[in-house]
């Protein structure tokens, strides 16, 4: 039982946490804090008054090139009302920066409307250390995987182009299906090395205007070659302009016209649609394979996440949907899933289209 | 006059399987597994130039850029073949004609290279 005020104050001054609220939206750059404990002055440096007083001061501290997301990311979480957490970078007074976690949750009103937040920043600098030692390695091992990788690929298609011998359809189609699982180990190193890539934020994307109902054409043909089980159609292709990394958002498609293959019954027709409002175009692949659980859709775009009830042949790393979900991230769209089990998925992602169209 | 090929990996079977895919179609080729500076590639005189970019002793990009400063080498085709993701900006950044990533196809590979010498 905590006795008296002073006691409490002892407390929050020495906890290893910085416990703070705010009333208003905390993406305000001339935020104030309501209240903040002692502990941030033994864990940034910068005198207590500060952090009382200065309009925008928290934002200050942010390393500068994270401000802007941050600030999104509070701004997001705020009218979201959800509790969450994110990742950022601090500069310490003595110039010296430290990776934080913070996580929030929003105060409403009677009405339910947000009038606030109140948070707990924690340091995670050694975590952040581990886990760009872990990245590194993996991008480090995926690079040396592939050199061996590429002599297999290249000596088995000299095999099949120039082997006099190989009219023999038996060694063709083995060396076929050899072809097909190197391909499919390069894809598998590929994403390991694009999983750790957008961890450590080197997502960088290239963007160009380009027609989405072309590009949607060119993988539903691609995806075909790969397997006619399923008829797949796409329905109000009308011309869509969008602007966007071609190659990434071909890579988002892919993934759930993939997806949709493989966990929906052969035969069982996948269908694509376009829908563009006012604000964004959307694109929705839908299935009508064996769907997915409530529980499930919520951790489907998370890193390594796998269905519980996935079969157990399915040698999918759970890395797919969530570079897809980052992919969108960093094009300030968005991805989503409507499902019901045992009635089919709908995976959808949209684009904010081009301003003055 | 057969056109020469200059292979530059630090990885020997890469070296190797490349010499084997791009002498089916009559190209000669030369393998270096590292190179230090524009003046070895001057004397070899290569046609064409595949650069690997990660190497231990100077990088493919750096290699690169000092091929295509060099008075006697700046005419060479540069196409940097790369297991590294991020490659193909590299390439284009330090003034390779072009980019393979690796694993290749061997067609892809062959096409690339007749597009350059002929």
């Amino acid at each position: 039982v905590i006795k008296d005020k002073k006691e409490l104050a002892e407390i929050l001054a020495t906890v290893p946490g910085v416990i703070w609220e705010v009333k208003g939206d905390p993406a305000d750059p001339q935020m104030v804090f309501s209240y903040i404990n002692k502990y941030v002055v033994s864990f940034l440096g910068y005198s207590y008054k500060k952090w009382q007083t200065t309009p925008g001061f928290w934002l200050q501290t942010i390393l500068p090139e994270e401000q802007k997301r941050v600030r999104r990311e509070f701004h997001q979480i705020f009218v979201s009302k959800k509790e969450r957490s994110t990742r950022y970078r601090l500069v310490k007074k003595n110039g010296s920066s430290v990776w934080v976690r913070t996580r929030l949750s929003v105060m409403v009103d009677a009405d339910g409307k947000p009038v606030g937040v109140r948070g707990i920043t924690t340091d995670i600098t050694y975590y952040m250390q581990i886990e760009n030692r872990k990245d590194e390695f993996i991008s480090m091992a995926s690079h040396e995987l592939k050199t061996p990788l590429t002599s297999i690929k290249a000596y088995a298609q000299l095999l099949k182009k120039y082997g006099k011998e190989l009219n023999d359809p038996v060694i063709l189609s083995y060396l076929e299906r050899m072809n097909a699982q190197v391909d499919r180990l390069a894809d598998l190193i590929f994403r390991m090395l694009d999983t750790t890539r957008i961890h450590a934020g080197k997502l960088v994307l290239h963007r160009t205007r380009f027609a989405m109902d072309e590009l949607i054409r060119e993988v539903v043909q691609d995806v075909r070659n790969l397997s006619q089980q399923h008829p797949i159609q796409a329905y109000s292709l009308l011309p869509v302009f969008v602007t966007a990394d071609r190659p990434r958002i071909t890579q988002v498609l892919t993934n759930f016209l993939t997806n949709a293959i493989k966990y929906s019954p052969v035969g069982s027709p996948i269908i694509i649609r376009i829908v563009r409002d006012k604000a964004q175009t959307t694109v929705e692949v839908q299935d009508f394979g064996k769907g997915i659980s409530k529980e499930n859709q919520k951790h489907i775009f998370e890193r390594f996440f796998q269905a519980t009830n996935k079969h157990p042949h399915d040698q999918s790393l759970g890395l797919g949907l969530y570079i897809a979900s980052e992919i969108m991230k960093q094009h300030d769209g968005q991805i989503g899933v409507k499902s019901k089990k045992g009635h089919g998925s709908t995976f959808s992602f949209s684009l904010p289209n081009d301003e003055g169209l | 006059m057969k056109k020469l090929i200059l292979i530059i990996d630090d990885d020997e079977s890469i070296g190797e399987v490349m010499k084997t895919i791009l002498q089916r179609p009559g190209w000669e080729t030369v393998i270096l597994t590292a190179c230090q500076n524009a003046s070895e590639v001057a004397k070899i005189q290569p046609d064409l130039i595949l650069m690997d970019l990660w190497m231990p002793k100077l990088g493919g990009d750096k290699l690169t850029r000092m091929v295509k400063k060099d008075t006697r080498t700046h005419h060479i085709p540069v196409i940097m073949v790369s297991a590294h993701n991020d490659a193909s900006s590299v390439a284009k950044e330090v003034g390779a004609d072009s980019f393979l990533a690796k694993p290749f196809d061997i067609d892809d590979l062959e096409n690339l290279v007749t597009a350059y010498l002929t």
